[in-house]
């Protein structure tokens, strides 16, 4: 009532990194910080809670709420010069920003290693799980994609990409590398890798790759997931489980042809049983013959999104993974329903049937 | 939601309770300790884990019962002092007597024996740390509101503490599980060590870091206009000059008690929570670096500061948003169970030895499986297992 009548508060004000040249838009309850992180924006920072410094930043124009005292942090000169930490500043207008951004995963150096097969086992009757033993450890966020180029046999010189479906250690590497391989129709690779490959053949592994990696924030969060593309799915919750300061509630749609094509279930009740607070699984069956025994849904996934989740939908956080017609239609599906495009997030798979120019096949 | 708004008036009623067995004077002066001590042991060993989730809402009617605490406080401890004390100021007694049933006269009568007043110290002590401590830490955690902050700092002066909101939100969540910091408790060292280290160090590093903030501000931390470090100074002697005007010197004198009791009682808080605990400086504070407990009694008398991973992960979460965090390094015992435990040095390690090597085996990274393993030498306890930073 107050508010109608001293005129509403806009829900949300703009923040311009200059330096980077970036807008992003700061809600009226978020700091400039988790904004900025949730909309992947590499902003630096380090403790989250106005100890480190790490993400202080000149205030060049507009106001901020500031939620702790900086002066015991900052240096005289940068209290003199408008410094503000960006994880303790709620704006109160439209702002500007000076700061140095990070690299963004996505321009960060890339590492190569040669590494082996160690297991090649089905886990339905087109999608293989596929381990390799790495030379050296290679870097990777849960989510992100290496480029395999095996070196011998029919597919040698042949370089696809894929998703990892297993997480880092503590220090953010690897020695080992697993991925979930879909068999495409007369691919070169998979071809390769179905009916040659044995354990103990070596690949050649470059990575990381893609900006399909978890922002930081205490919304829910929707992951959907079509087919292989289960696997940085997986390697996304498996990594938050260790890392997340605050747990979030997931709910975890999984999209496949019929129950046969349906894996990596053990894992998945796993995770649902260790998350710390709710953790929904919603198996979705595209052609399930009719008659069948399956008591879960059925059709494609952006049908049942708004019925899965009701009106906790609009607050979703999403993380597609999976082939083109899945991610639209659902991207689609999420729009319709509230979710804006800043926090859905997506990884389409395409094999090189799509387009001769896109590296991405599973 | 009103279940965790109800729990939010355990401690309110225990201060009720308490204020009406001082009121009864006589050996009823032990009653707030002794059943406190009951309550809390008995309760956290026999009352079922609190998972309960936490509650999303920035409701104010959370804060009542935290804003509640300070009145009551005044009231208990001013009636404590009241008995020690001959005269009756501002007639206070004789208005108690006219308007309620309350003699406060003949239970300062039945008040003579000087082993009822080591009770009536002892709870005292125990509701200054436990209500004022608590609900001030709660307080002073909320930087950005100058109405919580002010009461905060005001429930610290019942443990002579008010330095605390300066070291406390500023020194210890920036620096807990490192070395630097006086309030994390290393590897092999006793409570009555690590109680005057951290009480000096503590006072000395929130002297420090407001001496260095006003510098460059131009302005002295002797200043009280501009230093929140000595108007906590000055606030602290308030308490004591009210003891004064009660019971004089001899009310000041058990004043003091009351206060360092209060205080040490917090220290044993400090002690546990990060005990042992390692973490590489610089990098962000997790779940992991602070000893978590989900018993019933710790977590709802004490307005959810045994969710203690959450809250340093999570500072300014208020305490009804704070989660349960099963998965995160537990206690072997309740908040409020292990206070007695770490008075006995012998058995405090006895029981965090095997807590300790879980921790570096299970939760711990490979770097701070190093430091792990160098407080492990470091400590002089048998039964670590060294920590090796290759293991998985």
């Amino acid at each position: 009532m107050l508010s109608n009548l001293f005129g509403k508060k806009p829900a949300s004000y703009a923040a311009r990194i200059a330096s980077a040249n970036v807008e992003l838009r700061v809600g009226s309850k978020e700091t400039l910080l988790q904004a900025a992180l949730n909309q992947g924006i590499a902003f630096p920072h380090d403790c989250r809670a106005g100890g480190c410094g790490a993400c202080k930043c000149r205030l060049v124009k507009g106001k901020v709420r500031e939620l702790t005292d900086k002066s015991y942090i900052l240096s005289a000169e940068e209290l003199r010069d408008n410094f503000v930490l960006a994880c303790q500043s709620i704006p109160q207008s439209d702002i500007e920003v000076d700061v140095q951004l990070l690299e963004a995963s996505t321009v960060a150096q890339t590492h190569r290693s040669p590494g082996r097969i160690t297991r090649l086992v089905p886990l339905t009757h087109d999608i293989l799980h596929v381990a390799l033993t790495l030379d050296h450890a290679l870097p990777f966020t849960p989510g992100q994609y290496c480029e395999l180029s095996p070196q011998d046999g029919s597919a040698a010189g042949v370089t696809r990409s894929y998703s990892f479906a297993n997480v880092p250690d503590a220090n953010g590497t690897s020695c080992t590398a697993e991925f979930f391989i879909r068999k495409v129709p007369d691919g070169r690779f998979t071809e390769w890798l179905f009916n040659e490959a044995k354990t103990g053949d070596s690949l050649d592994v470059t990575a990381p790759f893609g900006d399909f990696v978890l922002r930081e924030s205490a919304a829910p969060m929707l992951c959907v997931a079509g087919g292989s593309g289960l696997a940085p799915v997986l390697s996304m919750l498996q990594g938050a489980l260790r890392s997340l300061r605050r747990p979030r509630d997931v709910t975890l749609v999984f999209g496949a042809r019929s129950q046969q094509d349906l894996y990596a279930l053990d894992a998945i009740d796993a995770l649902r049983r260790e998350w710390p607070v709710g953790f929904e699984f919603v198996p979705i069956l595209a052609d399930e013959p009719a008659g069948s025994a399956w008591a879960g849904r059925r059709g494609l996934i952006a049908d049942h999104l708004a019925d899965a989740l009701g009106e906790s939908l609009s607050a979703q956080h999403a993380y597609l993974c999976g082939p083109p017609g899945m991610i639209d239609s659902c991207i689609s599906g999420l729009t319709a329903g509230g979710v804006p495009g800043s926090v859905i997030h997506f990884d389409k798979f395409l094999d090189q049937s799509h387009l001769a120019s896109t590296r991405k096949v599973a | 939601m009103l279940v965790k708004l109800l729990k939010g008036w355990l401690m309110p009623l225990a201060l009720v309770l308490s204020i009406l067995a001082i009121a009864a004077g006589g050996w009823w002066l032990w009653a707030p300790a002794l059943g406190l001590f009951a309550a809390f042991v008995l309760g956290d060993w026999l009352l079922p884990r609190d998972l309960s989730a936490a509650i999303e809402s920035d409701s104010w009617i959370f804060n009542v019962p935290v804003y509640a605490i300070l009145p009551l406080l005044v009231a208990f401890n001013g009636l404590l002092i009241w008995l020690l004390g001959s005269g009756d100021v501002a007639h206070v007694g004789e208005w108690l007597r006219a308007h309620s049933g309350i003699d406060l006269f003949s239970a300062r009568e039945a008040t003579s024996n000087w082993l009822q007043w080591v009770g009536g110290v002892l709870s005292a002590g125990m509701l200054n740390a436990l209500a004022g401590t608590v609900a001030g830490h709660e307080l002073t955690h909320r930087t950005s509101r100058p109405f919580d902050l002010v009461l905060g700092r005001w429930l610290l002066t019942f443990t002579a503490d008010t330095s605390f909101a300066i070291e406390h939100v500023y020194g210890h969540h920036a620096r807990v599980a490192t070395p630097d910091d006086p309030a994390t408790a290393r590897r092999g060292e006793g409570f009555y060590a690590f109680a005057w280290r951290s009480t000096i160090h503590s006072y000395v590093h929130a002297y420090q870091m407001e001496k260095a903030r006003l510098v460059k501000f131009g302005k002295s931390v002797w200043n009280p206009l501009a230093s929140p470090f000595m108007r906590g100074n000055l606030q602290n002697l308030v308490p004591a000059v009210a003891a004064f005007a009660l019971a004089g010197f001899t009310g000041v004198a058990v004043w003091v008690v009351i206060a360092l009791l209060g205080k040490e009682l917090l220290e044993i808080q400090n002690y546990f929570a990060h005990y042992g605990l390692v973490r590489e400086a610089g990098k962000p504070v997790q779940p992991r670096h602070s000893w978590n407990s989900n018993h019933w009694m710790s977590t709802n008398v004490l307005y959810s500061l045994a969710r203690h991973s959450h809250h340093h992960a999570e500072a300014d979460a208020a305490y009804w948003t704070l989660d349960a965090m099963p998965e995160a390094p537990n206690l072997p015992g309740g908040y409020l169970t292990m206070i007695p435990v770490a008075l006995i040095p012998p058995l405090f390690k006895h029981v965090m030895t095997p807590a300790l090597n879980e921790w570096d085996r299970s939760y711990a990274t490979p770097a701070e499986r190093e430091l792990a393993r160098k407080a492990s030498l470091q400590s002089g306890m048998r039964g670590l297992n060294l920590a090796s930073p290759l293991a998985t």
